[in-house]
């Protein structure tokens, strides 16, 4: 059986921050755990020094396997931390049984996400053909998201729940990074099984953005790559209705530049709201965007902009559907991705901070549970039993025990 | 009334709409930007309260620290958070006005010089800076490799430099680094000044905790000394008692022959009982100097908490009757009234008033009346006791003398005396934890005697 430990903080030294939280999170373990073998999922904001980190863990945890990746900002038990040097942790340690497995790849693009993925899924499969749930951790740049899924599913079958998020710097969309292996990756992904017969997940999503004005329709794509809207290059397009010079970086349009879809009529209720968000963050010079997933012709985008209302109130809705999943279980961990714009780019701290209570709050009901998460470029959850992948969402992952 | 052309006024309406649309569609994109940068100044507002308390925890953490490298180290770190810069460095001013690094962060690659090659009169400015701004002083810190930083001079309570602050970063950190917002200076100034406070505070703690630290050190050694000296002076003490009491035997010994031959003189010439009288005199005069340093050793070895309430007129009164015989011999007046009572050790006051009676006694001149005068005065610690008499007096180069072992005011030696009986005087009050002197206008004018006794012994 496994068992989950966490910590976060916002020590600026990289091998005491990285220290510190494994002290912290296995505090609670048995003193001779930090000598077993485990696993430590870490997010990490950008500004750590990502070696140290390596470098800490092995000291305190020598046997720990550690994979993880960069982020906006690291939520925590502790709260949120979206400082240049903010650390969470969530340590994993198996029973006598291989409970978890883990595998990763180095350079996974638009173009190979697919064959990326089902590469990954292949090898878990091989080690742990009882695996039950993914997690999947992925550079946020240049990915396609929706291959990947195709491509993990194309080993594991459409039912296997995958949940996780794409990796991000501090939302200037110049380049992510992931942990595997002792290694630090930047086009990378981490692909984790878990085959503890005694966990299953639960997942919940949620975006609170409604569409504004008239759709513009994607005249011209290939795959995920958006080349023009209405007939004019997609990026100086886009960036002419938000009043932005057409050269603009992407990354700092992210809060402002999301883009929504119409959802698939069986969706729209389970998931609060007629539209799927994407977010951009990789443009072309020739004013070309890359979408996250496929963008065919014809596809109609809207602007969006977010709703009070929806954000707070679609929230309450989806922690008590996902409470009503959940029932009298226990709550062994919790997993959590937020979109990196759902930070203090769009949210001031109060705001923030009550968001986060109001997830953690009905999950924890006073006694802190294990939790990671992180700001990202997006988001893998499962929504009416497909994998599908989000941006602009908060997505939480409550590992269960059955 | 002309008919209207509803398909002209369809079109019309429609091209309003679309325009209007659009002027919506610009109105509320405008909108987001603008929420985006309320939420921008929001953040700001955030950023500042969360370095405020930043700074909170560095005035507590920074308080605790044991060495200035761990202060500098806590320093550093604390301006990380703070400032969100990826370097920074903190160096002290010495006492030779070169800048020490005391701590770093993130220069990793970075050959930084024990010393910075500056001195208090580079600094372009007295409050933080931009280092953009100075050219020439980017320059000097040109080893740092920093494209940009935020720099304070820090001061001490008078004024005086007392170090700099640098925290920045390097072209490689501009990546994801946002570039310093000037306005930072003013947040930069003040936690340079707090990171000043903090440092003076703890080098004056360092020289105080130093100098304590060396009068431990001085006072375990006096008091090892002490120890050594009080151990020597009872051995020795031990050595004079055993020493005098085994010569104290031999010397009886003697004595007793010397009397024998002293009462049978038969056939015995008148030379040889000159000889015997000789004998018999100096072996009394050893014996008294063996008893009066018995007396002293047992000063010593008699235990101080043997302790009563001793009523000083009645001892006097005693002792005015033991001595009734040499009072009345040589016509002596001894006056004394009103004397206290004070916890004592009985036998010891009995010898010391004695002491000091016979003394004023044996030191006044054949042919003149000894007078003697006792008194005791309450002070602020205890009483202060005078025994005035008229006799020879004292020169001032005798009055600290004459309490050491075998000193003798009467350097001819008209009076008789051991030299001992101002010795045993002075460690019976020393033994009260007392004091003892004599004041004395000159030879010829009589003495005072006085000594001091506390108003209750402390248990020790």
């Amino acid at each position: 059986m496994l068992n989950f430990y966490s910590a976060s903080n916002g020590q600026v030294n990289s091998k005491k921050a990285i220290q510190q939280c494994l002290t912290a999170a296995l505090g609670e373990a048995p003193p001779s755990t930090f000598r077993d073998k485990m696993l430590i999922v870490v997010h990490s904001t950008i500004g750590h020094d990502f070696d140290e980190i390596i470098a800490g863990a092995r000291e305190v945890c020598p046997q720990a396997e550690l994979v993880g990746c960069t982020c906006a900002g690291v939520i925590g038990k502790e709260g949120a931390n979206e400082s240049m040097r903010a650390l969470g942790v969530m340590a994993i340690v198996p029973g006598k049984a291989q409970e978890y497995h883990v595998t990763s790849c180095d350079n996974i693009r638009g173009h190979n996400s697919y064959e990326e993925a089902r590469k990954m899924a292949l090898e878990l499969k091989t080690t742990g053909a009882d695996i039950n749930m993914i997690q999947f951790l992925a550079s946020g740049i240049d990915i396609a998201a929706d291959r990947a899924i195709e491509g993990i599913e194309s080993v594991f079958g459409e039912n296997i729940p995958i949940f996780g998020g794409t990796s991000s710097d501090n939302m200037r969309a110049i380049s992510s990074y992931q942990f595997a292996d002792g290694k630090v990756l930047e086009r990378g992904a981490i692909m984790i099984g878990y085959s503890d017969p005694t966990l299953t997940v639960e997942m919940g999503v949620h975006h609170g953005s409604v569409p504004i004005g008239q759709p513009f329709s994607v005249t011209r794509s290939e795959g995920n790559r958006v080349i023009e809207i209405e007939g004019e290059a997609a990026w100086p397009y886009l960036m002419s209705k938000l009043d932005f010079p057409a050269d603009t970086h992407p990354g700092p349009c992210i809060p402002v530049a999301g883009m929504a879809e119409l959802l698939p009529e069986d969706f729209r209720e389970p998931y609060d709201n007629n539209h799927i968000l994407r977010v951009i963050v990789k443009v072309d010079e020739d004013g070309s965007f890359y979408m996250p997933v496929d963008c065919p012709q014809g596809t109609r985008l809207w602007i969006v902009e977010r709703d009070e209302e929806l954000i707070f109130g679609g929230l309450d809705r989806m922690m008590k559907r996902l409470t009503a999943q959940i029932g009298n279980r226990e709550v062994a961990a919790v997993f959590h991705t937020d979109c990196a714009a759902r930070g203090r780019a769009m949210f001031d701290a109060i705001v923030k901070d009550e968001i986060i209570e109001n997830m953690q709050q009905p999950l924890t009901k006073g006694t802190p549970l294990p939790w990671l998460g992180m700001y990202g470029f997006g988001e893998f959850t499962r929504l009416k039993a497909k994998n599908l992948f989000h941006n602009y969402t908060t997505s939480i992952y409550a590992l269960i025990r059955r | 009334m002309d008919p209207v052309d509803s398909s002209d006024q369809d079109k019309l309406s429609y091209e309003e709409l679309s325009r209007l649309c659009a002027e919506l569609q610009d109105r509320v994109t405008r909108g987001i930007s603008t929420q985006q940068q309320l939420i921008s100044i929001k953040n700001e507002l955030d950023e500042e309260l969360n370095r405020f308390k930043i700074i909170q925890d560095f005035s507590k953490e920074g308080l605790f620290q044991d060495s200035i490298e761990g202060f500098a180290t806590v320093a550093t770190e604390y301006f990380i958070q703070a400032f969100q810069q990826p370097h920074c460095l903190f160096a002290e001013c010495r006492e030779d006005g070169q800048l020490q690094v005391i701590g770093q962060f993130g220069f990793n690659n970075t050959v930084i010089p024990c010393v910075l090659p500056l001195l208090s009169k580079d600094l372009p400015e007295r409050a933080g800076f931009l280092l953009g701004e100075h050219p020439s002083f980017k320059t000097k810190l040109a080893f740092l490799q920093l494209e940009d930083a935020l720099v304070a001079p820090m001061y001490r309570p008078d004024n005086s430099f007392y170090g700099l602050v640098v925290a920045g970063q390097q072209k490689a950190d501009q990546r994801f680094y946002d570039p310093i917002n000037p306005k930072d200076r003013h947040a930069f100034t003040v936690m340079a000044t707090k990171a000043s406070y903090l440092m003076y505070n703890f080098r004056t703690n360092e020289l105080l905790k130093q100098e304590i630290r060396e009068r431990r050190r001085m006072e375990q050694m006096l008091e090892a000394k002490a120890n050594d000296l009080l151990r020597s002076n009872a051995e020795l003490e031990q050595f004079a008692y055993v020493v005098s009491h085994d010569l104290k035997a031999p010397l009886r010994n003697v004595q007793g022959f010397a009397d024998l031959l002293r009462r049978d003189q038969s056939g015995i010439s008148p030379a040889s009982r000159e000889y015997i009288e000789m004998i018999w005199e100096e072996v009394k005069r050893f014996s008294d100097i063996i008893d009066a340093l018995l007396r002293y050793a047992r000063v010593s070895t008699s235990s101080v908490q043997d302790m009563k309430e001793v009523d000083f007129q009645q001892l006097v009164y005693k002792i005015e009757g033991q001595l009734s015989l040499t009072l009345q011999q040589r016509k002596a007046q001894l006056q004394y009234q009103n004397l206290p009572t004070i916890q004592a050790n009985y036998r010891q006051m009995q010898q010391l008033l004695q002491n000091l009676i016979i003394n004023a006694i044996k030191f006044t001149p054949e042919g003149r009346m000894p007078f003697i005068h006792l008194e005791a005065e309450p002070t602020q610690n205890g009483y202060r006791f005078a025994v005035k008499d008229n006799g020879i007096g004292l020169r001032p180069a005798d009055q600290k003398r004459i309490f050491g072992l075998f000193q003798r005011a009467d350097r001819e030696q008209q009076f008789e005396g051991n030299g001992l009986g101002l010795s045993i005087c002075k460690k019976i009050v020393e033994q009260h934890k007392g004091k003892i002197w004599v004041e004395s206008v000159g030879p010829g004018e009589g003495s005072t005697f006085f000594f001091t006794l506390p108003y209750r012994q402390s248990e020790e």
